[in-house]
């Protein structure tokens, strides 16, 4: 056979695979109608995307050709309110409480009035000096050590100053579309050649290309120490038993396996500590060990991975009573896979879709709560198989219950 | 003309072996699907040996009456 005929042969299974999934007689409709939607959507996106980076483009443009002309035409008196504005602007950079001072501006002199914490005051002078028309500064400020007790001071976020638009955590539209520009050209560039230098150049087009068009962090993306990205989920649900009943489920782990199809195993193999098998990516299962961090009887349940898992996480299970003696049940938690956000886009296109897995395993326990049985892992399982394994490990005595705090 | 009678071929081989692939491994129904076609197949598998069965009880059985008859006109 030829490499034609052996590309062919591909290509056809490719095109006869992708063509029965789309026009499969039970469940083709609904594909192409998903496929059609999502096509729809992703239009959307684009020319939302479009707009907003051709507006980006001209805001830019506008001050490049206002930079330009100022070089070259005579300074003149600035506006009071003009100058304000851009002071305002410059302590928004490097202040952390920026509503906590007061610009007054006249004749291009600019006073400062307000409360400032000690060590932003050099980098705020310095920068309002360097402001286009500021010619000459004041300083009334009010310079504390701390933020104790200053109602004016608290919260806020530290800023760092200007920083190089390629170093922030954000790109601007325009930065994302030159920088995408330029990371396509650099992978088509290095593809096209053989040698060392080209696969470098097209590892760095492809990364750049990668932050350009997710505009996240390149260590996030691919999971890299701290910056790694947690993927967060959650679900509030109403369920018609008392909160008792679904707390005596959720404090005993073991039981978790025989209700969630998603998950395997939970075994325990210390004092407090359990060992979780789920379902992962293409039929495989991903393991760790986690324990119960807090426990608040009837009201509340948290649990967390144990350091160096291979997949980190975290979450609480929250349970409120409702007025119709009804539960609604509310769990939130977050996990960091292991390979950053590629892993986990890697992990979906395998079908592991953590979302859908914990809406269906929600499903299944409303299901068990009132009806009285669900299926899981082909078998069907009732409250009553569960119950005295529930009322055993009730019996077993404090065991986690930790009411702490 | 030959070559590209023979590529023509391969794409329409591979055409149908993935659409056939995909069929039976389909994410939503491929397990039915397959289960079914096990069920036909040995179904299938037991009318044959039946049938076979019955043909060649027949057979003997024709093979006897005609050494019989052999016999008796002799």
């Amino acid at each position: 056979m030829n490499a034609r005929g052996t590309s062919l042969l591909l290509g056809g299974l490719g095109l006869g695979a992708g063509l029965m999934y789309l026009f499969d007689p039970d469940r083709g409709r609904r594909r192409r109608a998903r496929v059609r939607d999502r096509a729809v959507g992703a239009l959307h996106d684009l020319e939302q995307s479009a707009g907003k980076t051709a507006r980006d483009l001209a805001h830019r443009g506008q001050g490049l050709l206002a930079h330009a002309r100022a070089v070259f035409e005579p300074e003149q008196a600035v506006e009071p309110d003009v100058l304000e504005q851009r002071v305002r602007s410059e302590i928004g950079r490097v202040v952390s409480h920026p509503g906590s001072i007061d610009v007054t501006c006249y004749d291009g002199n600019v006073v400062l009035t307000g409360l400032i914490l000690q060590e932003e005051i050099h980098p705020l002078l310095d920068a309002v000096r360097r402001v286009k028309g500021v010619k000459s500064t004041t300083d009334w400020l009010c310079e504390v050590p701390g933020a104790e007790h200053i109602s004016a001071l608290q919260g806020g976020v530290p800023r760092t100053g200007r920083r190089f638009e390629l170093l922030q955590e954000n790109w601007s539209p325009a930065t994302r579309l030159l920088a995408g520009v330029a990371g396509g050209l650099l992978a088509a560039w290095g593809a096209r050649r053989r040698d060392l230098t080209s696969l470098a150049s097209a590892t760095a087009g492809v990364a750049l290309l990668a932050r350009a068009w997710t505009n996240t962090d390149l260590r996030r993306l691919l999971g890299v120490g701290r910056y790694a990205a947690p993927i967060a989920l959650q679900k509030t649900l109403r369920i018609d038993a008392p909160v008792a009943d679904l707390f005596e489920f959720w404090r005993n782990p073991e039981n978790y396996p025989r209700v969630f199809a998603h998950v395997r195993e939970v075994k325990k193999v210390g004092e407090n500590l359990y060992h979780w098998s789920v379902a992962g990516p293409a039929g495989s299962h991903v393991g760790w060990e986690g324990t119960i961090t807090r426990l608040v009887p009837n009201e509340l349940l948290e649990f967390r991975s144990v350091a160096g898992s291979l997949v980190e996480n975290a979450g609480v299970v929250r349970l409120d009573p409702n007025y119709d003696g009804s539960t609604r049940l509310h769990i939130r938690m977050s996990y960091r896979p292991p390979a950053g956000l590629v892993g986990h886009w890697i992990a979906e296109l395998f079908g592991a879709d953590p979302k859908s897995a914990l809406d269906d395993d929600l499903a299944r326990l409303k299901s068990l709560f009132e009806r009285g049985k669900t299926r899981a892992h082909g078998e069907t399982v009732t409250r009553q198989q569960l119950q005295p394994q529930l009322k055993k490990a009730a019996a077993a005595g404090p065991m986690d219950l930790m009411a702490s705090t | 003309m030959n070559l590209w009678k023979s590529n023509s071929l391969m794409f329409l081989f591979g055409f149908g072996i993935g659409a056939g692939v995909m069929f039976l491994l389909d994410p939503e129904r491929g397990r039915h699907r397959r289960a079914v076609l096990r069920e036909k197949a040995v179904e299938t598998l037991e009318e044959i040996e039946t049938k076979a069965a019955e043909t060649a009880s027949g057979v003997v059985k024709r093979a006897r009456g005609l050494a019989v008859e052999a016999r008796r006109a002799l």
